[in-house]
C-alpha cells in the first residue's frame, strides 16, 4: 500500500518522508539524514521557492520567481509581487498545503526578506507558520 | 526481489525519470518523490538526467560512427576513408595568359639573352565582383629569346588562384610522423612533393599522387593522400612495397597552394606582381613586361560537403576500379590513354542487330582523326584487366556527327548599344560554351533546338527570340582517289522526305497539245489537251547534299555532251566516259545531292545552271537517315584529303545521338536581326541550305549552297 495519494485522490496525508536537503549523515546511522511529514512539507516549501524556473532539466514551470523578485526595489509594490508569486507557486506545486496567509518583511540587516507563512496541511486541520529569511545570494 | 530501474537507454527524461520513481516505489524508505519540491524528486530529477545524458551520447556517438548517419565531417571523412575514398578538396579557379617581355642587350652589349625564367610564387593579382586576388604559378617556367628582337613569349602561363606556400619534413625513424599539410583550403591537385637526400642536396626526385595501387612496386615514386582532422591533408608514403620506402634522413619538400576557391571565378585584368629573370639573372623591369589575359578565372570550387561525401563515397566504393558500366568504360579509358580528347562506350546489346559479349569503345585522340592500330591493341590490352571475364572490349574509331546550326537571332535595336555584330559575337561566346559542356557526354544524347534556342536567347536582354535550323554533316572517307567504292552513312534520325512535300498537280487544265512536253509538269497529252496522270508532283527540294569533289571520268567533255540533251535530268543509264573522244578530259568540279525521291545525282554547274551527270550514285533512305553513296570513284576533292562532307536536313527539332557518336557543333552561324527595322520571318525549315535551286529546270540559276572544305574537328584552342 502506497504511502501516498495522487492529487486526484482526495488529499489524506498518510505521513510524508523525505531525504534532508542538507545531506548531513545521521551521527547514530550513518545513514542519510530524512525529514518527516509536517517537516518534510516545510522543506519542499522552501524548495519550491527557491528553485528558479528553468533550473530542473526539462521542467520549466517547476520552481518561482521569488529569487528575481528579491532584487526588484523594495516597495508595496514588490511585496505584493512576492507574496503573490509564493503563494502562485505553492498552489501549483505543493498539492499537500493550501496557503492562508503570507506576510513579507525587508530586513535589509540580514540583506534578505523574512516570510511568515500560514499554511493548512490538507486532511490535517493544524495551521502551520513557517518563518524564513529569503537571502539575496 | 525488487525491480530496478529498467529505462535507462531511454532518451526521454520522463520515461527514465519515471522509471526511477516507480523503482523507488517499490521500496519504502522515502515516500515524497511524487512531490515536486520534495529534496527526493530533486536528485530524482539529477540522477535522470545524468542517464539521459550518457545514453544521449551513447547514441550521438554511435551515430557518427556510420557513414549514413555521422554528422560531423571529419568522421564522416574518417568513414570515408575505410571506402579509399578521399574527399574533394577545395579547387583553385585556374586562369590562362600569355606574358612578352622585352629583354635588354646581354652584359657583353651586342646580343640578347639567351632564355628568361618566371619564378614560381605569386605572380598576378586580379579583380572580379567580390574582390582582390592574388594568382601564382606553381612551377618555375623558362622560355627562350627571340635573338632578332630580343623578345620573349611566356604562352600559354596556367596560373592558379591563391597563395604558393611551402613547408618541408625531415624523416626521421625514431618518431611516429605524419605528414601533414599544415594549411587548410589546399587545393590537392596542385601538392607537389619533391624528396632529396637531405636538406642540402640538391638532388630532386618528384613523387606523384598515387590513385591505383595496382601498377606500383618498391620503387615507385609516389604518394597517397587522405584527409585527416580540422581539413587538413595528410600524405603517406609507401612501405617498400607499394611505393617506396623513405629513408631516415630525407628531406621532404611540400610545395602547395592555398585557394579562396569559387568566390575568385571571373577575375580578370591580370597585374604583374612576380619576377622575371634573363639567363644573366637580371630582373627584367615591369615596363617591358606586357601580360595578356587569354581566359580569365574558372573552374574554382569549394570543397566537397560533408553530405556528397557520404552520397559519393559508396558509390565510389563500388566502381572499385572495375569497368562493368558504359561509364566505367569511358573513366577508365580516358585513366590509361589521357591522350583521348573524348571517349564514348557502349554496350554491344545496343546494336541493331544486338551483338552480345563485347563493348565498344570509340575514342576520339586529341590529336589526328583515328587512333592507329597499334594504339587500338594497346589499349585494348591495358582495359583488359579491369574487364569482367566474357567481355570483349572493342575499341574503335568514333562517328562523328557535325551539327549545322544556322541561327537568326531576333533583338530589338532600340534595347541594346550593341551592333548587330557584337551581339552575334556574344552569342557565339555562349555557343562556344553549350559545345564545350559535358565532352563525355555531349548534349546529354541529344539535341534540341528548343533548347538550344533558349541558350541563344539567354545571351543578350535584348534578344526577343530566335530560330534555328540544324543539319548534320558527315564525312565520307572509306575511299582512296581513284578507286570505286561505296559507303552508307547513318545519320541516326530520320531526314525530310521531300516526296511528302510536293504536292499533287491540278487535274489538268485542258490545255491543247501534241506532245507530253507541251504541258505543266505531273500532266500528260491525252487526246490534243493536257491530263493530269494522278501521283505526286516532282519534289521541289533536296535534303542531301555533297561537298564538291572530281569524279573519275566525269570530264568537261562529259558535260559538253550532257548539254547537247544526252542525259539531263534523264533516267538514262550514266554516260560512260569511255564513249567520249574529245581531248578535253578535265574534270570538272561536281556535287552528289538527292532528287527527293530517294536517288542520288551527280551534278554540276555550267553557266549557273546545274547539269546532271548521273541520277544513280548512290540512295538515300529518309526513314532511317541512311545514305549510300556509289559506286562511284573520287579522282580528287579541294582540299585533297580523302574525305568527302555528306550534309542532311534531318526531320523535326531535335537530333538523336546514337550510342557511340561523338557530335560537335560545327560551322556555327549567327545572323542578328533587329525587328524594329526589319521584321522578316524566317522559317525553322532550311530554306537557304536545302531549297530554292532549279530543279527540272535547265533554264533557271542554281543556288544551292553546297560545303566547301569536309568537315574537320573543330580544335579546342583553350590553354586548359
Amino acid at each position: 500500500m502506497p504511502a501516498y495519494r495522487f492529487r486526484s485522490d482526495q488529499y489524506v496525508s498518510r505521513g510524508f518522508k523525505d531525504l534532508a536537503i542538507s545531506f548531513n549523515s545521521n551521527p547514530s546511522t550513518d545513514d542519510f539524514g530524512a525529514v518527516k511529514n509536517e517537516r518534510a512539507i516545510n522543506q519542499s516549501v522552501r524548495n519550491l521557492l527557491l528553485t528558479i524556473l528553468g533550473e530542473r532539466p526539462f521542467q520549466p514551470n517547476i520552481g518561482s520567481r521569488v529569487k528575481g523578485l528579491l532584487f526588484e526595489q523594495w516597495d508595496p509594490f514588490a511585496a505584493d509581487a512576492i507574496k503573490g508569486e509564493i503563494r502562485d507557486c505553492l498552489k501549483r506545486l505543493e498539492p499537500r498545503i493550501t496557503v492562508q496567509d503570507v506576510s513579507v518583511r525587508d530586513d535589509s540587516d540580514l540583506n534578505g526578506i523574512q516570510v511568515e507563512l500560514e499554511y493548512l496541511i490538507t486532511g490535517e486541520n493544524i495551521t502551520q507558520e513557517v518563518t524564513f529569511l529569503l537571502e539575496k545570494t | 526481489m525488487s525491480a530496478i530501474p529498467s529505462q535507462l537507454t531511454s532518451l526521454d527524461f520522463f520515461e527514465i525519470k519515471e522509471s526511477i520513481k516507480s523503482y523507488l516505489r517499490t521500496r519504502n524508505e522515502f515516500t515524497d518523490y511524487d512531490f515536486e519540491g520534495s529534496a527526493s524528486a530533486y536528485l530524482i530529477d539529477t540522477l535522470a538526467y545524468n542517464t539521459y545524458y550518457t545514453a544521449f551520447n551513447a547514441n550521438m556517438a554511435l551515430n557518427e560512427a556510420f557513414l549514413e548517419s555521422a554528422t560531423v565531417r571529419d568522421n564522416v571523412v574518417r568513414i570515408a576513408k575505410q571506402l579509399n575514398y578521399t574527399p574533394r578538396s577545395i579547387k583553385a579557379p585556374r586562369a590562362c595568359v600569355t606574358i612578352r617581355v622585352q629583354t635588354q642587350a646581354s652584359l657583353n652589349g651586342t646580343t640578347f639573352p639567351e632564355f628568361c625564367t618566371l619564378a614560381a610564387g605569386d605572380v598576378f593579382v586580379a579583380r572580379n565582383f567580390n574582390d582582390t586576388y592574388t594568382f601564382c604559378v606553381t612551377r618555375d617556367l623558362q622560355t627562350t629569346v627571340d635573338s632578332a628582337t630580343g623578345i620573349a613569349v611566356f604562352d600559354p602561363v596556367l596560373v592558379y588562384q591563391g597563395n604558393l606556400l611551402k613547408f618541408n619534413y625531415t624523416v626521421d625513424y625514431t618518431k611516429r610522423q605524419d605528414y601533414v599539410i599544415p594549411t587548410e583550403n589546399v587545393d590537392t591537385a596542385l601538392v607537389y612533393v619533391d624528396i632529396s637526400p637531405n636538406a642540402q642536396s640538391q638532388e630532386i626526385d618528384t613523387y606523384n599522387l598515387a590513385t591505383n595501387v595496382t601498377a606500383l612496386n618498391d620503387t615507385s615514386r609516389v604518394y597517397y593522400l587522405e584527409e585527416s582532422d580540422d581539413l587538413r591533408y595528410r600524405l603517406i608514403f609507401g612501405d617498400g612495397v607499394l611505393g617506396r620506402k623513405l629513408i631516415d634522413g630525407e628531406f621532404i619538400r611540400l610545395s602547395y597552394v592555398t585557394t579562396f576557391g569559387e568566390e575568385a571565378n571571373g577575375c580578370k585584368d591580370f597585374a604583374f606582381i612576380g619576377t622575371i629573370r634573363d639567363s644573366d639573372q637580371r630582373a627584367i623591369s615591369p615596363a617591358n613586361i606586357a601580360v595578356v589575359t587569354r581566359e580569365s578565372a574558372a573552374d574554382g570550387e569549394a570543397r566537397e560537403s560533408a553530405l556528397s561525401i557520404k552520397f559519393r563515397a559508396p558509390r565510389s566504393f563500388s566502381t572499385q576500379n572495375r569497368a562493368v558500366t558504359e561509364t566505367d568504360y569511358e573513366h577508365i579509358v580516358s585513366e590509361i590513354y589521357p591522350q583521348a580528347a573524348s571517349v564514348t562506350a557502349y554496350g554491344g546489346e545496343r546494336l541493331t542487330p544486338p551483338i552480345y559479349g563485347k563493348v565498344y569503345v570509340a575514342i576520339r585522340p586529341k590529336t589526328g582523326n583515328k587512333l592507329n592500330e597499334t594504339t587500338k591493341a594497346r589499349i585494348k590490352n591495358d582495359l583488359k584487366p579491369y574487364t569482367v571475364a566474357s567481355v570483349d572490349p572493342v575499341i574503335i574509331d568514333p562517328t562523328t556527327y557535325y551539327i549545322i546550326p544556322k541561327s537568326y537571332v531576333y533583338y530589338d535595336g532600340n534595347n541594346t548599344d550593341k551592333s548587330g555584330a557584337q551581339l552575334a559575337s556574344d552569342v557565339l561566346r555562349n555557343v562556344d560554351q553549350f559545345n564545350k559542356n559535358g565532352q563525355n557526354n555531349r548534349f546529354g544524347g541529344r539535341i534540341e533546338a528548343s533548347k538550344y534556342n533558349s541558350m541563344l536567347d539567354n545571351s543578350d536582354p535584348a534578344i526577343s527570340g530566335s530560330v534555328t535550323q540544324l543539319t548534320i554533316g558527315q564525312n565520307l572517307d572509306q575511299f582512296t582517289f581513284g578507286n570505286v567504292f561505296t559507303q552508307c552513312l547513318d545519320f541516326g534520325n530520320s531526314l525530310y522526305n521531300p516526296s511528302n512535300f510536293s504536292g499533287t498537280p491540278d487535274g489538268g487544265d485542258g490545255t491543247p497539245c501534241s506532245t507530253d512536253s507541251d504541258c505543266p509538269e505531273g500532266q500528260v497529252c491525252i487526246d490534243g489537251t493536257c491530263q493530269s496522270i494522278g501521283g505526286g508532283c516532282d519534289p521541289s527540294f533536296s535534303v542531301v547534299k555533297s561537298g564538291t569533289f572530281y569524279a573519275t571520268g566525269f570530264t568537261e567533255d562529259l558535260v559538253n555532251l550532257t548539254m547537247q540533251g544526252v542525259g539531263t535530268n534523264s533516267t538514262a543509264p550514266v554516260i560512260s566516259s569511255s564513249s567520249i573522244t574529245d581531248e578535253n578530259q578535265v574534270l570538272v568540279p561536281v556535287n552528289i545531292r538527292d532528287d527527293g525521291k530517294g536517288n542520288l545525282l551527280l551534278v554540276t554547274k555550267r553557266d549557273e545552271v546545274e547539269v546532271v551527270l548521273n541520277n544513280a550514285v548512290g540512295s538515300v533512305d529518309y526513314e532511317n537517315g541512311q545514305v549510300c553513296v556509289g559506286p562511284i570513284a573520287i579522282g580528287g576533292t579541294p582540299d585533297d584529303s580523302e574525305r568527302l562532307p555528306i550534309q542532311v536536313l534531318p526531320y523535326g527539332g531535335a537530333i538523336t545521338i546514337p550510342p557511340g557518336v561523338d557530335p560537335t557543333l560545327f560551322d556555327i552561324s549567327v545572323n542578328p536581326i533587329d525587328w524594329k527595322t526589319n521584321d522578316i520571318s524566317i522559317p525553322n525549315f532550311d530554306p537557304n541550305n536545302f531549297s530554292g535551286y532549279n530543279y527540272g529546270d535547265p533554264t533557271g540559276i542554281n543556288i544551292i549552297d553546297y560545303p566547301t572544305d569536309s568537315f574537320t574537328y573543330p580544335v579546342d584552342t583553350s590553354c586548359f
